[in-house]
């Protein structure tokens, strides 16, 4: 009894750092922001109580609501094609070939990266006699204005997010892979089960863990897109690829309304928490046992 | 006895330099500190000045202090304020005034400066930087606004420079072949889109918004013109839809992307640094047609000293020196390490030689007829960033976005109480 106290108590006693960083770095700065999205504030002048006006008027700005919607559309989109993109990468890299190493480190490289650095050399690409147009052209497709067209910046966007995330997450699903006692697949193979069978039974059920930890980062990586808008399209053209965080950072840091973007972000904060809960809830249903 | 020496050492190692970083060693003297943003070039005649001034002033040092532009002109300064640690001194764009005039943040100098000081700046600069009768920053350049070309290619194809939009619009068709187009203007969303969009519904005989901020003037026929006129540079494939570089970035044009470009007279010592053999010509903003008059706007950043500073009168000692009591600075920064125009009269006519020599002649031409950068608030910049990116990419009609800006300038004028810019 003594002993399990004592273990209690240092346990505690180590996650205290922790706990105080947590406190300090995420749990106060949320109850700042919550009361400041109380307020209109410009940051250098006086807050202005407002209730709360600013999450009203949430609801009537056309700008977020599409910021919203873009962010949905993007996530829709990014979170599957990551997915399937990666776990194939780490499909084909899993096997024990010569020179396969370097295929995972070219794979794996992007993300070593800098997102600006990268965000730079793709917008030189992406104009309109850059490299990508030059290399549609061989399909016999025009020149397009890809940054510069509102149905196409926001995949231009994703293409570049994809390039820098599709790596790390080929590592995170080679590490599951790995975890798959071999001798499922000797075992299925003198059942006679083939390729696609041995995947879909035996691969993709007992990868559920690292798909969950996949598909959960990816949604929350495709809901706080915001490097690659500032640096390629500043959200535009016309808002088509300004996005909830980006659409909040323009409202505070180039608009100054401070209280009208911390409502933002705590709106943000409620519906990732909410969808994050349901997704864990969801995903983690029905465990497969090994 | 080695083990308690090794800690006594390192206690000793940890406290000695703290005396060393508070107030007992350094703090005989006042301590003013200027901010602005980095400008690895221009700043190294900022920082001579500066040595000047704590040579000679030896109970005031100044304290320079610069960052990167995107983080000065977005969450630098701001967030310094709101935490009570802002500069003594800092640049200050035209956009940024009134904000920190409202707050109270902005000290006013009109005490400090007599009527002939003030009498050498050009009036119009006086009158940018005055909030219900106070003056609130000292201009220190003025950037006017104009259309850069190339001089040989407009020579080879037998182009004359374009003296109305039609001919203007006409010019970039002519110009557009191949890879290269035939005009470059701003097409990301901000304050600069804007500045350099306000000389066309200028130069259309409109505004904004009324001088003495009661209405919004939008959907103008000038205002719905120069959207429009805008709107077609895209729709019509003269003008690229996305850049490489930043609006004022006038190495677009050296590189080739276009052989007309919006810029401002930074451009001209840019160009003439770093493309040496690009032969370069300048010519006004068109009007809209004859019956109008070509209108540029002038940016540049002024001196504010921080009204709540606790050295504010060593503050503003420091910023008059800079911007008012000398010619020497004001000079060497708008002549050597910039292109600008001096506010002041003194200083253009010291520079009477360099502001006379083309293609700056034309920018003086210019200047006598531009107009300052208005200090709008943010929500009048996004209405009209709002429109024109509406009409640009967004398929609106030029009437239709700019009644949209209308109504939302129009909103907020009703519920604006805070002071009027010139005024």
């Amino acid at each position: 009894m003594k002993k399990n106290i004592q273990e209690l108590f240092f346990g505690y006693l180590f996650l205290i750092p922790d706990l105080i960083g947590l406190i300090i770095f995420w749990v106060v700065p949320s109850i700042i922001a919550f009361i400041v999205s109380l307020y209109n504030w410009d940051a250098i002048g006086q807050p202005i109580f407002s209730s709360f006006s600013n999450y009203r008027n949430l609801w009537s700005d056309p700008y977020w609501i599409k910021s919203l919607l873009n962010t949905v559309k993007y996530s829709l989109i990014f979170v599957p094609l990551n997915f399937i993109i990666s776990l194939s990468l780490a499909l084909l890299v899993k096997e024990d070939v010569r020179g396969i190493g370097i295929y995972k480190a070219i794979f794996f490289a992007s993300t070593a990266m800098s997102s600006v650095a990268i965000s730079f050399i793709w917008k030189y690409m992406f104009q309109p006699y850059g490299f990508v147009n030059y290399i549609i052209s061989f399909f016999g497709i025009s020149q397009q204005p890809l940054l510069g067209s509102t149905q196409q910046a926001l995949f231009c966007i994703l293409l570049v997010h994809l390039y820098m995330s599709v790596g790390y997450y080929m590592v995170i699903f080679l590490a599951g892979l790995n975890d798959i006692p071999l001798e499922y697949y000797e075992a299925s193979k003198m059942d006679g089960a083939n390729t696609i069978q041995r995947f879909w039974f035996i691969t993709f059920p007992l990868l559920k863990p690292t798909s969950t930890f996949v598909l959960i980062m990816t949604f929350l990586q495709g809901f706080q897109i915001f490097d690659y808008i500032y640096i390629l399209t500043g959200g535009g053209p016309y808002y088509s690829t300004s996005t909830s965080v980006y659409y909040m950072y323009y409202t505070a840091f180039q608009m100054y309304h401070f209280g009208y973007g911390s409502s933002q972000a705590f709106l943000l904060f409620l519906i990732l928490v909410t969808l994050s809960f349901f997704m864990l809830k969801v995903l983690r249903s029905g465990k497969v046992a090994m | 006895m080695v083990k308690k020496g090794v800690i006594i050492l390192l206690v000793l190692t940890l406290i000695i330099p703290v005396f060393f970083v508070s107030s007992g060693f350094t703090k005989d003297k006042v301590q003013v500190r200027f901010w602005k943003f980095t400008d690895t070039f221009a700043d190294a005649t900022i920082e001579k000045y500066i040595k000047l001034w704590n040579q000679s002033h030896p109970d005031i040092e100044v304290i320079f202090e610069t960052f990167p532009w995107g983080d000065y002109t977005g969450t630098k300064l701001s967030s310094a304020f709101a935490t009570g640690q802002g500069p003594d001194v800092f640049f200050i764009s035209p956009g940024d005034l009134l904000r920190y005039v409202n707050a109270g943040l902005a000290q006013p100098l009109e005490k400090y400066l007599s009527t002939e000081e003030i009498k050498d700046f050009l009036p119009a600069t006086i009158q940018s930087v005055k909030v219900s009768g106070h003056i609130f920053a000292i201009p220190l350049e003025m950037e006017p606004v104009a259309i850069f070309y190339n001089k040989k290619i407009f020579k080879d194809l037998g182009l004359q420079e374009p003296k109305i939009w039609s001919e203007l619009l006409d010019t970039a068709h002519k110009l557009r072949k191949g890879e290269k187009y035939g005009i470059i203007v701003d097409v990301a969303p901000g304050y600069y889109q804007n500045f350099t969009w306000y000389p066309f519904i200028w130069s259309a005989g409109g505004d904004v918004i009324s001088k003495d901020w009661k209405r919004a003037l939008m959907t103008s026929q000038a205002g719905v013109s120069a959207l429009k006129l805008w709107g077609d540079f895209i729709k019509e494939d003269v003008a690229p839809k996305t850049l490489p570089g930043s609006g004022p970035d006038i190495t677009m044009l050296g590189n080739g992307i276009a052989d007309m470009m919006v810029c401002g007279f930074w451009g001209v010592k840019q160009l003439q640094a770093d493309f040496p053999k690009y032969d370069f010509g300048v010519f006004p903003i068109p009007p809209i047609d004859n019956k109008h008059k070509s209108i540029s706007v002038y940016g540049g950043w002024r001196l504010m000293v921080n009204a709540k500073s606790k050295n504010v009168e060593e503050a503003v000692k420091f910023a008059k020196w800079m911007g008012v009591d000398q010619i020497d600075f004001p000079l060497e920064w708008c002549t050597v390490a910039n292109s600008k125009f001096s506010p002041r009269k003194s200083v253009l006519k010291a520079g009477e030689k360099y502001y006379s020599t083309p293609p700056n002649d034309i920018f003086s031409k210019v200047l006598q007829t531009a107009r300052s950068e208005p200090a709008f608030p943010p929500e009048i910049v996004k209405a009209v960033s709002d429109a024109i990116q509406g009409v640009m990419f967004g398929g609106l009609d030029a009437k239709v976005a700019a009644k949209q800006a209308e109504t939302s300038i129009t909103d907020f004028l009703k519920n604006y109480k805070g002071g009027i810019p010139g005024m």
